[in-house]
């Protein structure tokens, strides 16, 4: 199996971490040895068509001089990757870019037209275009997937469609966003003001130098809109959710609220077809009370009742989710060569 | 729960047998003489029921006999929310705030403030309980609305 890799961020480079690591694991239990033909940065990409060597591409990128490389060709772009490329998927890993999609959702297209199939851990394509993607990979027989898009490494999308065939998803409630939730856990058990807890997440790396994607609630709104579509059917926009951020909580609340045992969070939710970002009072022994970067993702069902699933919500831990999608395509690809 | 009866014997049995008959365990029962209008009193009549729901076969029994009910005690509603508002509270009438809540039907049970000073925003939790969870809903819609008037920011359980 041909792989390109479009955007070499936590994801991109974990993934050729992880392949690295594990190449002899994957061979044994799945016979899974794919070949990384590009890894595409923002500056150019690493090209090889026998197999890039994923290590060397790793340590050249942690060093200065990737650049020097032998595989390196500057200023090639994923697009060109993807366009002209012989390759069966494409790893979509660029940044997200809510408001138009790009340069992630031409990347998917593009690759779609070519009939591969697709990984992406890039959220703004979805948001922007679930149902047509979802079109397209339909019309042309493709599998397009998206497990590290919602909640990181926890497994949300592969749990409901392989674990929980038959049943109806009635609600969803959950922790979507793990800065945020550092933030509040911080201002709770640190009795840390907001600005000081929102400084920390930044020096962790947790929050971005501008975080308002993360503290207005878009982030989790975007997630919000991925899980209606994908497990409920709800065909929502980003724009039919109501969000509304943390940056109003004083420490004086979170105090009023942990006298009756309750905690502060901020609790993205579907529930009778509506969509709402918002800071909730959560019975501090709810299994939504979880601490720190944790995310988690409650879902009810008919069959089934009420789940809950808990996790590493962004970081390289979301590498897993990338590779466990990519490890299903090869194997759902090689059931289908044996019929 | 206070009940107005003719102030004649034969009266009272009237109200506790079906409340004894509805599993109630009477704890006291209370004349207010002075409250009497007319030949009618008011009494008070208070008592335990280990299973509430059995209170709706009590009331509908006593509206048979024709019990004119004046007011149910505070332990039947039970549907409660408790909400912590973030502004101006004060500056904007917490008074009318609660009013419009409890006009609703809904009853706001409990209020704690912290107020820092006059000029920063204080932040006030509400504690407030329904007869059913359309009313909840129904008080819960018109805080929010009273909020995004007066600008104040809440949090909801």
């Amino acid at each position: 199996m041909k792989v390109v890799i479009a955007g070499l961020g936590t994801v991109g480079r974990g993934l050729l971490k992880a392949l690295s690591k594990k190449k002899s694991e994957l061979w044994r239990a799945y016979e899974f040895s794919p070949k990384v033909v590009a890894a595409v940065k923002s500056d150019g990409a690493f090209l090889d068509e026998n197999g890039l060597d994923p290590a060397s591409v790793v340590s050249s990128l942690d060093g200065r001089g990737y650049e020097e490389h032998s595989a390196w060709v500057s200023g090639y772009t994923a697009l060109e990757a993807i366009r002209d490329l012989d390759f069966d998927v494409l790893v979509e890993a660029t940044p997200t870019n809510v408001e138009s999609g790009e340069p992630g959702l031409s990347h998917i297209l593009t690759a779609l037209e070519r009939e591969k199939d697709i990984v992406t851990s890039n959220k703004g394509p979805l948001v922007i275009a679930f149902e047509k993607l979802m079109e397209a990979a339909r019309e042309r027989g493709r599998i397009l997937r998206y497990e590290a898009t919602v909640g990181g490494a926890m497994p949300v999308f592969s749990l409901v469609e392989k674990c929980l065939r038959g049943n109806k998803i009635t609600a969803i409630k959950g922790i979507l966003n793990g800065t945020t939730n550092y933030i509040l856990t911080r201002m709770t058990y640190e009795r840390v003001p907001f600005d000081i807890a929102l400084k920390e997440a930044q020096e962790l790396g947790y929050a971005e130098a501008n975080p308002s994607f993360d503290i207005e609630g878009i982030d989790a709104a975007c997630k919000l809109v991925i899980l209606a579509n994908a497990i409920m059917g709800i065909r929502a926009k980003l724009s039919d959710v109501e969000i509304v951020g943390i940056t109003r909580i004083t420490p004086e609340a979170i105090e009023l609220a942990r006298e009756d045992g309750y905690l502060i969070k901020h609790v993205a939710q579907i529930e009778e077809g509506v969509l709402e970002v918002s800071l909730r009072l959560v019975d501090e022994k709810s299994p939504l009370a979880v601490g720190g970067t944790l995310n988690v993702v409650s879902v009810s069902t008919d069959l089934a009742g009420e789940f809950t699933v808990i996790g590493r919500g962004a970081g390289e831990e979301t590498v897993s989710a990338v590779l466990n999608d990519l490890i299903d395509i090869w194997l759902e690809r090689r059931r289908a060569l044996a019929r | 729960m206070d009940v107005e009866l003719e102030d004649v014997p034969g009266q009272l049995i009237k109200v506790l047998e079906p409340i004894a008959k509805g599993g109630g365990n009477i704890v006291g029962v209370v004349h207010h003489r002075n409250h009497a209008r007319g030949s009618l009193v008011k009494v008070t009549v208070t008592f335990d029921l280990s299973e509430p729901k059995r209170l709706d076969e009590i009331l509908s029994e006593l509206r048979k006999r024709k019990i004119s009910i004046l007011r149910m005690g505070g332990e039947r509603k039970t549907h409660a929310m408790t909400a912590i508002l973030i502004g101006h509270v004060f500056a904007t009438n917490i008074k009318d705030t609660i009013d419009r809540v409890m006009a609703t039907g809904a009853a706001v049970r409990k209020v704690d403030a912290r107020i820092k000073s006059p000029e920063e925003v204080s932040s006030v939790k509400l504690i407030i309980e329904a007869d059913t969870e359309e009313e909840l809903t129904r008080a819960c819609q018109e805080l929010k609305k009273a909020g995004r008037e007066k600008d104040l920011f809440i949090i909801r359980s």
